[in-house]
C-alpha cells in the first residue's frame, strides 16, 4: 500500500488556512471600517440637535416681527420638524439642507424689516447671533464630512483586494447622502 | 536683578488674584448672554458669600440667548442638577430674546423659601423690569427682595447695598456670543469634535500591513525560524509555524486590530 502524502496534506491545509485568513480578515476588517462609518453617521445625527435650536431660536425672534401665516417661518418650522423627528438620518439630512436654505431666506426678510430696523436687539439678533449660529451649526452639522468617508470606504470597499473578498462574503456599501 | 524678580512675583500674584476673582464670580453669575453690569455681578458674589458664611446656600445666576425650544424651568431645572451640591442652592435663568425666567430652588433653600414666594417675588420685582429688558435692574431688585425674604426667615442679617454699587470696574472677559446661544454649548462642541474625528477615522480606513511592515516581520522570523549558520541545521519551522507566526509578531506590534 502507498504511503500517504502527509506533506500534500499539510500544504493543502496550510492554503486553506491562508485563504480562510484573507476571507475572515477582508471581512473583519471591513465590517470594522463599516462601523467607523456608521459611528460617523450616528454622531451627525446628535449634532444636528444645534440645527434644531438655531431653527427654534429663528423663529423665536420671527413670531415678534412676522405674521403667523408667513410661508417662509412655516417652512423652517417644518425643516425644524422634520430635524428633531425620529425620521430616518437620510431625511433629516434632506431637512437639514432645506433649512439652510429657509433660514438663511427667513433672515433676509428680517433683516429687511421695519419693526426689527426698529429693534436693536433683535437687529443684533437677525445680523449678527442667528446668522453666526447658522453658521457655526452648518459648520458642525457637515454632511460633506460624511459622505467623504462614507465615499472613501465604499472606494476600498470596489477597489481593493480585500474589498472585493468583503463584498463576495456579502459586505455591502455605506449610504451616501446627496442634498 | 533682585528687583526685577519680586517685580516679576508681584504681577504674577496680582494677575492669580485677578484671575480667581474671575473665576469666583463666574461660579455665581454665568453671564452667557454677557448683559449684566460687573458691579452687579459683584455685588451678587458678595451676597452670595454671605448667603454661604451664615445660612450655608449658594446663589447663582445664569444668562442665556435662547433656549433652543426648551423650557426654562425644565433648563433651570437641569442646571441646577448638574452643580455638585445642587441641594443648597437657588439658581435664576434669565433667558434673554425669549423673555423667559425662572428659578429653581434645591431641598434644602426649599425649606427657608419656598416656591410660591420666589414665584411672587418674581412677579412683583423682577418681571417688569426684565420685560423691558433692563436686566441688570431686574436682578438687583428681585436680589434685593430674595435677601430681604431669606433674612426674615432665617433671622440672619444679610446686607445688599453691594447690589446697587455704582463703583467703576473692570469689565468682565466678554464671553463669545456662540457659548450664550446653544443650550449645552460644551455638549454640542463635544459632539462636534466627535463626529469630526469620526469622519476622519473613518475616511482613513484600516490601513493594514505595509510592504515595509512585511518584511520585517519575515526578516524577524527568519532569523529566528531559519537555517542555523553554524550548525547548518533547519530549525523546523514549516508553514503552519510561519502563518501562525506572522499572525502573533503582528499582534505583538499593533499592527493588526
Amino acid at each position: 500500500m502507498r504511503k500517504f502524502p502527509f506533506s500534500v496534506l499539510a500544504i493543502m491545509l496550510a492554503l486553506l488556512m491562508v485563504a480562510a485568513a484573507l476571507f475572515i480578515g477582508a471581512v473583519k476588517g471591513s465590517r470594522v471600517e463599516k462601523a467607523q462609518v456608521e459611528s460617523a453617521l450616528g454622531s451627525l445625527g446628535t449634532v444636528f440637535t444645534t440645527r434644531v435650536e438655531t431653527g427654534n431660536n429663528l423663529l423665536t425672534v420671527a413670531r415678534r416681527h412676522l405674521p403667523q401665516g408667513d410661508e417662509r417661518m412655516a417652512a423652517v418650522a417644518r425643516d425644524v420638524q422634520a430635524l428633531s423627528s425620529q425620521a430616518s438620518l437620510a431625511a433629516r439630512t434632506r431637512a437639514n439642507t432645506s433649512l439652510e436654505e429657509n433660514a438663511r431666506a427667513l433672515l433676509a426678510i428680517l433683516k429687511d424689516s421695519e419693526s426689527v430696523q426698529a429693534d436693536s436687539r433683535d437687529m443684533a439678533y437677525v445680523t449678527g447671533l442667528l446668522p453666526q449660529a447658522l453658521d457655526q451649526s452648518a459648520q458642525w452639522t457637515d454632511v460633506g464630512s460624511y459622505n467623504e468617508a462614507a465615499g472613501a470606504y465604499n472606494d476600498r470597499l470596489n477597489n481593493t483586494f480585500s474589498g472585493l473578498l468583503a463584498r463576495l462574503l456579502g459586505q455591502t456599501e455605506a449610504e451616501l447622502f446627496t442634498p | 536683578m533682585k528687583t526685577r524678580l519680586l517685580a516679576l512675583l508681584l504681577a504674577a500674584f496680582l494677575l492669580a488674584g485677578i484671575f480667581s476673582a474671575q473665576a469666583a464670580s463666574a461660579l455665581v453669575v454665568s453671564d452667557a448672554a454677557n448683559v449684566l453690569d460687573p458691579s452687579l455681578i459683584e455685588g451678587i458674589v458678595d451676597l452670595n458669600r454671605q448667603t454661604e458664611d451664615k445660612l450655608d446656600l449658594s446663589l447663582k445666576v445664569i444668562t442665556k440667548h435662547f433656549l433652543g425650544g426648551a423650557q426654562a424651568a425644565s433648563f433651570a431645572r437641569e442646571s441646577l442638577e448638574s452643580y455638585p451640591d445642587p441641594d443648597q442652592i437657588i439658581l435664576l435663568v434669565m433667558v434673554i430674546g425669549e423673555e423667559r425666567y425662572a428659578v429653581s430652588l434645591g431641598r434644602d433653600a426649599q425649606a427657608l423659601i419656598s416656591q410660591d414666594t420666589v414665584d411672587n417675588l418674581l412677579a412683583s420685582a423682577f418681571r417688569t423690569p426684565f420685560l423691558n429688558r433692563d436686566y441688570s435692574g431686574a436682578l438687583a431688585a428681585f436680589m434685593t427682595q430674595l435677601a430681604g425674604q431669606l433674612q426674615r426667615a432665617s433671622g440672619q442679617a444679610l446686607r445688599t447695598d453691594a447690589l446697587y454699587s455704582s463703583a467703576a470696574l473692570s469689565p468682565q472677559v466678554t464671553p463669545n456670543p456662540i457659548e450664550g446661544f446653544f443650550r449645552q454649548p460644551a455638549q454640542s462642541l463635544d459632539n462636534a469634535q466627535r463626529y469630526q474625528a469620526e469622519t476622519e477615522e473613518a475616511q482613513r480606513g484600516y490601513e493594514g500591513l505595509s510592504l515595509w511592515q512585511i518584511a520585517l516581520i519575515g526578516f524577524i522570523l527568519f532569523r529566528l525560524f531559519g537555517r542555523d549558520r553554524r550548525t547548518g541545521r533547519k530549525r523546523g519551522c514549516g508553514p503552519l509555524g510561519w502563518i501562525f507566526g506572522t499572525w502573533g509578531v503582528s499582534k505583538f506590534f499593533g499592527w493588526r486590530k
